[in-house]
């Protein structure tokens, strides 16, 4: 996987061949040219601040496992070096506070943004984070949510075209 | 300080950030091509500043939301508003909610659909079609989300075309994104008191 690679959403959803899809991709071919630039920007930044590589593809894979999107989470996988300690604990925290703090805001975000509040981004601040840190985060967590629903669609899409052709 | 907004509404509030945004005469060059102005601009949201921490993200973000929002052909502006704000229902981003549904009021000159999907959620009284899209926006912001291939065939079922599908689900994933900038980084406060 290519992580500049604009079709890496369609790869992701199983939805290369979906024919009926063609013309909307074709549409909206721009959109996923810059889905891949944002999708660098927060996976391989220029300037990744506190926020390693591996640390945020590892973040990136836990959030597509806890979306159930497993065609995604592979594709994270391949980009690559990933964190292990945060990738493959679902549910559990590293037992460094520090990081700990960082992966259970990544949870409480993917899973239940209703429920943050300003303690929570007090919390990343108390556990050693800075602003631009905290910021960088959330456009993480923000960004594979959106990449994670896009790839949801596609496929579902992609499985309704096939039922068609079978009907 | 002035008060917290706590219900959705159609007014739009104050964003107020958890975090110090970036001054913006301390901007490094990075920041300000991301944010699109010169030095002496001054019209900068704090939204929009707080984002410049991070310049790179914010700087490939804008134009995909834009493109997402209102490039031409696929589904209408206004159903591209519907889904945004079935998103923000369900993340209980209030900010969000109130900006893009005041926008689908004033594309459709309505305030009534709206006002039902504030009052309702997913059971609101909507035309069939419109019904069908918030139902899929709400279900795919679920996490995991809760889309299923039966509510693809809603979608076709209410006449919606491939392409008008797409933007559906690229609009209502951009507010998945946007919501968790939106409602996690700052709170929405009435303006007045400012």
């Amino acid at each position: 996987m290519d992580i500049d690679d604009p079709h890496l959403v369609i790869r992701a959803a199983g939805a290369e061949a979906a024919a009926g899809l063609a013309a909307a991709l074709a549409l909206r071919a721009e959109v996923l040219a810059m889905t891949a630039k944002s999708r660098r920007s927060v996976l391989a930044p220029a300037e990744p601040g506190g926020l390693a590589p591996a640390l945020r593809l590892g973040l990136a894979v836990r959030m597509a496992a806890a979306n159930a999107e497993p065609g995604l989470e592979a594709a994270y996988r391949a980009l690559g070096e990933v964190d292990a300690a945060v990738a493959d604990a679902a549910g559990a925290l590293p037992a460094a506070a520090r990081l700990g703090a960082l992966v259970r805001h990544v949870d409480l975000v993917t899973e239940r943004p209703r429920a943050a509040t300003a303690a929570d981004i007090a919390a990343l601040g108390a556990a050693g984070w800075d602003t631009a840190d905290i910021v960088r985060l959330s456009q993480l967590v923000a960004f594979v949510s959106y990449e994670v629903r896009l790839v949801r669609g596609l496929r579902l899409m992609a499985e309704h075209g096939r039922k068609g052709v079978a009907a | 300080m002035s008060r917290r907004v706590e219900n959705f509404t159609a007014e739009v509030p104050v964003w107020r950030p958890y975090v110090e945004p970036v001054v913006l005469a301390e901007a490094t060059a990075e920041q300000l091509d991301a944010l699109k102005v010169t030095p002496s601009n001054t019209k900068v949201s704090d939204y929009v500043l707080v984002l410049a921490h991070d310049p790179q993200s914010l700087h490939a973000r804008t134009p995909l939301f834009n493109a997402i929002m209102y490039d031409r052909g696929g589904m209408s502006r206004a159903e591209r508003e519907l889904g945004a704000v079935g998103a923000s229902i369900v993340n209980r981003c209030i900010y969000c909610a109130a900006v893009h549904a005041s926008r689908y009021n004033q594309l459709t000159r309505t305030t009534e659909p709206m006002q039902a999907v504030f009052d309702h959620g997913a059971e609101a009284e909507l035309a069939p079609r419109d019904r069908a899209i918030l139902g899929f926006a709400i279900k795919l912001s679920a996490c995991p989300p809760a889309v299923e291939t039966a509510d693809v065939e809603a979608l076709a079922e209410a006449g919606l075309s491939q392409e008008e599908m797409l933007d559906l689900v690229l609009s209502t994933a951009l507010f998945g994104w946007a919501n968790r900038l939106m409602h996690t980084l700052g709170e929405p406060v009435e303006p007045d008191a400012g």
